[in-house]
């Protein structure tokens, strides 16, 4: 079910109405069935069954081993490591197995052997991404003592499948949402106020930024022949925007709801593209994830024997800063390796939102004292308004260039839009025709320019406190139509709907 | 062992480790208080400190410490 | 309370802006649209069909030469099946005396000649209603809308017709002057065209009299029998008094054998057709009165009103409403036609008029 869609604003409407209306001990209940539904819409199988149960069974039986055997430390890892093994095995197997396939073929191919595997593609369950994760940190929240098992399986396919998060997150973890998720709620008028608000503000970044902006990408990319130079530049930077609205629009949609029910959820963007590197970039974008793979994967490597070991070792021969900095990298290297992986099963995805994430980070952090030095002697102050401007464009740019990786369809086709890049025809932008027939005319750029200079204003309050706070202390008619403008916004100049331009009717021959 | 003689040697570490000679910590010091104790810097962080109380950390601990008061009841009682 | 209040006055003030602005959203009106604005009873006939009948009956002409009024509501291309549900929305508002109705469309097959546009012309300038509905469903129920379809396009569902809001929002980057202040139904509806093009019969299709005594050797287009035998149950069942035409036109040979089958089976049921392409005391000019290879132009009309609007004083008890006040926008459109005729032509109107007349 797609966020934006007509079916799930009545699928909304309609759970939340019963949420509210039936008594309040079956309140999670229902929040159960719902999340059911929306896990199994369009995909109820055998084989998509299968997948949830298995995944449920995994975490609540080995959820409540870890627990009782949490005094015997060999058997509660026992219980983990085959806990984390199923749960992580039919991950790979649903979304990875095809990678392999295509690895081990080009392999083959280079070693001219004349065999390739067949590729297979599974069905897999919306959220899978996300709730295998989840799942996992359960298990490894139970071992860790910061959290008890939950006995009743409903309760624990509830915090599996909990319907909002499903699409897109964010990462939960069962300590912070217990209690929310399985309480009582009253309805609020007021949360139901400020989440509406939240849900419609997403709603506008998905419909009329988001989707805008694909327009145009779609557009130069699907014909990197016609599309070249500038149009691939300005497509190329307005990809990192189409991702942004359209991830942090799902997850204001995703809030807003949670908000009315009366969970509370962990943010995952803070205005990120006001970010001066990429690694303050990382930590306000996708913010959730970065945490989980903090927290389960970053941690216990650098903490590991292995990683201390290795970091005594380098130290003898390389000195403390540099043996410390190795272990970090190689830590780091693993973890964005697997953040890449995480994003889709594919080369474009490990190297663009992975490995080249990775470099520009490691990049930043051995250049820093260099740059220190040189902006030193050439008297380049960096607390002023023109050199932190710099830095959040330098971030843009280099995150818009490991977005091509990602938004391409093969590693080849990405070396081809940078090809692309530098054929020379600054006309494009010049000669007032040119860049409104890729995908967007003049009136959508129109409409693009404002609400992107509005989605900025709000992005950079943002950064001094709750945006909504502020808007429902102004008056009522202020707030009412800012309110009307931003839905009539959506229902006007939304992409949605039948897709060509109804004018094309008034040229028919009949 | 005396709160003061493991703030002393809480010092050293938090010095040794961020390369600062300035740095005193006190309960309420948090990383938003040091510049560069960020989530990398942490674990070297939290490593050094196993290293001198000759303690361990578990990871739940290392994950959820809020402030180096937290780390200092930890300690404490690992002692 | 003062919340719910609060919540209920928010969401009044949504649909009232939300009302008026659907009614700014659309494309273009047509006849059918223009309906709606006629005084209540104020039809005498209803003329239904495709191209062909707003392209041939100039109305406002039939009105000043005997003073009855037609309502134009006919869409390019419209789908026979749709026919009963015009027909069923007219009489809810004006309940005619006679309803003429166009059986051009009968001869063309509907899957092959699936296209959007063809619908929404009549259902998006219907009001919301259940005759709406249904029209739409019965449209798209016998079609096959997959993929072998030459015409498919995704957005094709019934979501899309029904909340026509849908497509129409995207009108934003089109909205001109007359969205807001509305338009008018020119002429009442008489699309009227001074060009002539030269159309030479003998290379092209006509009317084959003897194909009548031929057996049948060309089948009827199932669905479009269906629809047929469908609307003329409608017909008997609401006991409407109903005119069949056959345009003159250039046809087909597999066309003129499906419309002689089609003429057999509603005479068979008791009704009346003029086929226009047998009479004996009327011929179309294949060199001056067309304006593409299938439609009269503004000439050729002239000749056709004159015909059919005679035959229908003749045939029929309708009334005569020149003079009355409640009537005179008829008056005007007829004089804004002629002197938008003269604009065009550079001639009078009523010269052209005479001539026909003998």
């Amino acid at each position: 079910m797609n966020l934006t869609s007509l079916v799930f604003l009545l699928f909304c409407i309609i759970a939340l109405g019963i949420y509210f209306i039936v008594p309040k001990k079956f309140q999670w209940f229902i929040l159960l069935i719902s999340s059911i539904i929306f896990l199994f819409w369009n995909n109820l199988s055998v084989s998509t069954v299968i997948q949830a149960l298995l995944v449920l069974l995994a975490s609540y039986i080995f959820g409540i081993l870890i627990d009782k055997y949490r005094d015997n430390t060999v058997k509660s890892k026992i219980f983990l490591v085959i806990g984390i093994a199923i749960i992580l095995g039919q991950l790979i197997c649903l979304k990875y197995t095809n990678l392999f396939s295509i690895t081990i073929n080009h392999i083959l191919q280079l070693l001219h052997i004349d065999f390739q595997l067949g590729l297979s593609y599974f069905n897999s369950l919306v959220g899978i991404s996300y709730y295998s994760l989840i799942m996992i940190s359960y298990l490894v929240d139970i071992y860790r003592g910061a959290c008890k098992s939950q006995k009743n399986i409903f309760k624990c396919a509830l915090f599996m499948s909990y319907f909002p998060i499903l699409t897109s997150g964010p990462f939960i973890r069962y300590n912070d949402i217990e209690k929310d998720l399985y309480g009582k709620h009253k309805f609020n008028y007021d949360s139901m106020c400020r989440g509406l608000v939240r849900t419609i503000w997403g709603v506008f970044k998905v419909l009329v930024i988001s989707q805008r902006l694909g327009m145009f990408v779609d557009t130069v990319y699907g014909d990197l022949a016609t599309y070249t130079g500038f149009y691939t530049v300005v497509a190329a930077l307005f990809f990192p925007l189409q991702l942004y609205t359209n991830f942090s629009g799902s997850i204001d949609i995703i809030m807003g709801i949670s908000e009315i029910i009366g969970i509370h959820l962990p943010e995952n963007f803070t205005a990120p593209f006001f970010s001066k590197t990429l690694t303050e970039f990382w930590r306000n974008w996708h913010i959730t994830l970065g945490a989980w793979l903090r927290d389960y994967i970053f941690y216990p490597l650098l903490k590991s024997n292995a990683m201390q070991n290795l970091t005594k070792k380098t130290k003898k021969i390389f000195g403390k800063k540099a043996s410390k900095k190795i272990s970090l990298y190689l830590s780091m290297l693993i973890m964005w390796t697997i953040i890449g992986a995480w994003h889709g099963g594919a080369y474009t995805f490990i190297i663009g939102s992975g490995l080249l994430q990775f470099l520009i980070m490691v990049l930043e952090d051995t250049l820093e004292p260099l740059s220190n030095k040189i902006n030193n002697k050439l008297g380049i102050k960096k607390d002023v308004f023109s050199y932190k401007l710099y830095q959040i464009i330098r971030t843009y740019l280099l995150f818009s260039f490991t977005m091509i990786f990602f938004r391409a369809s093969s590693v080849g086709n990405a070396v081809e839009i940078i090809k692309n890049m530098f054929v020379w025809n600054p006309w494009v932008l010049l000669d007032n025709k040119s860049i409104f027939t890729a995908g967007l005319d003049i009136q959508d750029f129109r409409v693009l320019i404002i609400s992107l200079i509005t989605l900025f204003a709000v992005d950079k309050l943002s950064r001094s406190g709750s945006v909504r706070e502020k808007l429902f202390k102004q008056n009522i008619i202020f707030r009412w139509g800012m309110l009307y403008i931003l839905i009539f916004a959506i229902i006007i100049l939304g992409c949605y709907g039948v897709g060509y331009d109804p004018a094309a009717f008034i040229y028919r021959q009949f | 062992m005396e709160n003061e003689e493991i703030y002393e040697r809480l010092n050293t570490v938090f010095r040794d480790v961020f390369d600062d000679e300035s740095i005193v910590v006190k309960p309420e010091t948090t990383s938003k208080d040091i510049e560069d104790w960020d989530s990398l810097e942490h674990i070297n962080l939290v490593v050094a400190v196993e290293q001198e109380f000759g303690i361990k950390f578990n990871m739940n601990e290392v994950t959820t410490m809020k402030n180096v008061g937290e780390m200092v009841d930890i300690i404490k009682s690992r002692i | 309370m003062k919340k719910v209040i609060k919540s209920i006055i928010f969401l009044l003030i949504l649909c009232i802006f939300f009302y008026n602005i659907i009614n700014i959203f659309w494309l273009e009106k047509n006849s059918i649209s223009y309906f709606y604005e006629e005084p209540k009873n104020s039809l005498d006939i209803a003329y239904i069909g495709s191209s062909t009948v707003f392209c041939h009956f100039n109305s406002v002409l039939a009105y000043d030469l005997y003073g009855f009024t037609t309502g134009i509501l006919a869409s390019p291309a419209q789908p026979f099946i749709l026919t009963k549900y015009v027909m069923d929305e007219c009489e809810k508002y004006q309940k005619p005396k006679l309803y003429i109705i166009d059986i051009y469309q009968l001869a063309s097959e509907l899957n092959k000649y699936y296209e959007e546009v063809n619908l929404r012309d009549v259902t998006d300038a219907m009001k919301f209603s259940r005759n709406r509905t249904n029209a739409i469903k019965a449209f798209l129920e016998p079609l096959d809308l997959g993929e072998n379809n030459p015409n498919y396009k995704s957005g094709d569902n019934y979501i899309n017709y029904e909340f026509s809001f849908l497509l129409y929002h995207n009108m934003w980057k089109h909205l001109s002057n007359k969205n807001f202040v509305g338009s008018l139904d020119l002429y009442k509806g008489f699309l009227c065209s001074e060009e002539t093009v030269q159309i030479n019969p003998q290379k092209e299709y006509y009317w084959k009299e003897d194909l009548v005594k031929l057996p049948n050797v060309v089948e009827f287009p199932k669905e479009n029998k269906e629809f047929l035998d469908d609307l003329l149950n409608y017909i008997h069942e609401k006991n409407l008094n109903v005119l069949f035409v056959v345009p003159p036109r250039l046809y087909s040979e597999g066309r003129n054998i499906t419309l002689n089958q089609a003429i057999k089976i509603i005479k068979e049921n008791g009704f009346e057709v003029i086929n226009f392409n047998t009479l004996e005391d009327f011929d179309v000019d294949y060199s001056k009165e067309l304006f593409n290879g299938s439609h009269l132009n503004v000439y050729g009309a002239t000749k056709y009103t004159l015909y059919l609007s005679k035959y229908l004083k003749e045939h029929y008890d309708l009334p005569n409403h020149k003079g009355d006040e409640a009537y005179a926008s008829w008056e005007n459109e007829y004089v804004r036609f002629k002197n938008d005729f003269k604009v065009l032509t550079k001639k009078d109107f009523n010269k052209v008029l005479n001539k026909y007349s003998n």
